[in-house]
């Protein structure tokens, strides 16, 4: 699940955009309708953006964009070297965008969430 | 010895659970043991199968630097290893199964809370499978126990204390920038020269396990490429 803001008529949505590999599989799928975002990339002075702590793969996404969250909730969960990591939200606050999905490899520092 | 606040629960759903939703208010060092869990979780929220065995979690609060909080995985290795020496060979799966001869004998499960780029919690997570003698058809061919092992049974109570002295001894080789548990999963490791599939996630791929490098990453030769991954799920071909 990819996340994106688009704008439509001056207004920002967030969009929910699902992987497209599986309606590949099925040939009987309707033509992709795959939006084209407006901006992939999420202004990250909109709120407190959580970053990774080291590099590794992320293994669970704990929340939805639009949830609630308290400081202290688990985010993401960082897996490196079998070491299983809870992100947890450093602030409480709403989660504007979540930038990655399960199974990607993320670097060090990279941005996951975003909480307002 | 660092791990003496004992708490002791004849059933808890996972031990490492308990410690990390109760972390906050427990005393750094904090061990925990159940004689049965309801929950408990491997890898990934694998289930964890546990009988008449030692199942524990350590809770380690101290300030850790987040480069090196990786390496205690294999902390936890050499000491379930050391621990089992006496008793039977076993080899360590890299990074942190416990194996003899190609059937898994202990779990590990190491996890942590960081919050704003801090480590506020470290949880290192052992089932050793001790006097469990059947497992569920599903796991039968690829675990065991001490007792299948070795034809006997063993005291719990002496078991935990040994691997307490060898996770204490261990961690302070940690602390201090020391290399001697690092070694003892490279000295000791069941993959060196073993065909594996390589699983990141994603893609599989063959690959032959070349070493356990100094910094604890794997080396492997995929193609006639070597490549050296710090991360990931390795699998023996065939075997478990």
């Amino acid at each position: 699940m990819k996340v994106y803001k688009v704008k439509v008529n001056g207004k920002e949505y967030v969009v929910e955009v699902e992987s497209v590999e599986e309606v590949k599989a099925s040939p009987e799928s309707a033509p992709k309708a795959e939006p084209k975002p407006v901006k992939t990339t999420v202004d990250s002075t909109e709120g407190t953006t959580v970053k990774a702590p080291m590099q590794g793969t992320i293994v669970n996404v704990k929340v939805n964009v639009g949830d609630t969250v308290k400081r202290g909730d688990v985010l993401v969960v960082l897996e490196a070297m079998k070491l299983e990591n809870d992100i947890v939200s450093p602030t409480s606050g709403i989660v504007k965008a979540i930038l990655v999905e399960k199974g990607q490899s993320v670097s060090n520092q990279a941005p996951l969430v975003i909480i307002g | 010895m660092r791990f003496k606040n004992e708490l002791h629960f004849s059933s808890l759903p996972s031990t490492n659970t308990f410690l990390k939703e109760n972390y906050y208010s427990l005393p750094n060092y904090t061990v925990v043991t159940a004689k049965k869990q309801t929950a408990g979780r491997g890898r990934l929220e694998r289930i964890w199968y546990g009988g008449d065995d030692l199942l524990l979690s350590v809770l380690i609060k101290d300030a850790l630097d987040l480069k090196e909080i990786t390496k205690i995985s294999l902390v936890a290795a050499a000491a379930v290893w050391k621990t089992l020496k006496p008793l039977l060979a076993a080899e360590i799966k890299w990074p942190n199964d416990i194996v003899y001869r190609g059937k898994k004998i202990t779990g590990i499960l190491t996890e942590s809370v960081i919050i704003s780029q801090k480590l506020a919690a470290l949880i290192i997570g052992i089932g050793i499978n001790v006097n469990t003698v059947e497992f569920p058809e599903e796991i039968a061919e690829k675990a065991t126990s001490l007792a299948l092992a070795t034809g006997k049974n063993y005291d719990l109570e002496k078991l935990k204390q040994d691997l307490l002295i060898n996770l204490d001894y261990f961690y302070q080789d940690f602390l201090h920038g020391g290399s001697e548990f690092i070694d003892v999963c490279r000295n000791n490791s069941s993959l060196i020269g073993k065909e594996v599939i390589f699983d990141d996630f994603k893609t599989q791929r063959k690959a032959l396990v070349l070493e356990i490098l100094e910094n604890g990453n794997i080396l492997l030769e995929i193609g006639r490429e070597k490549v050296e991954y710090a991360s990931g799920e390795i699998t023996l071909r065939g075997v478990y």
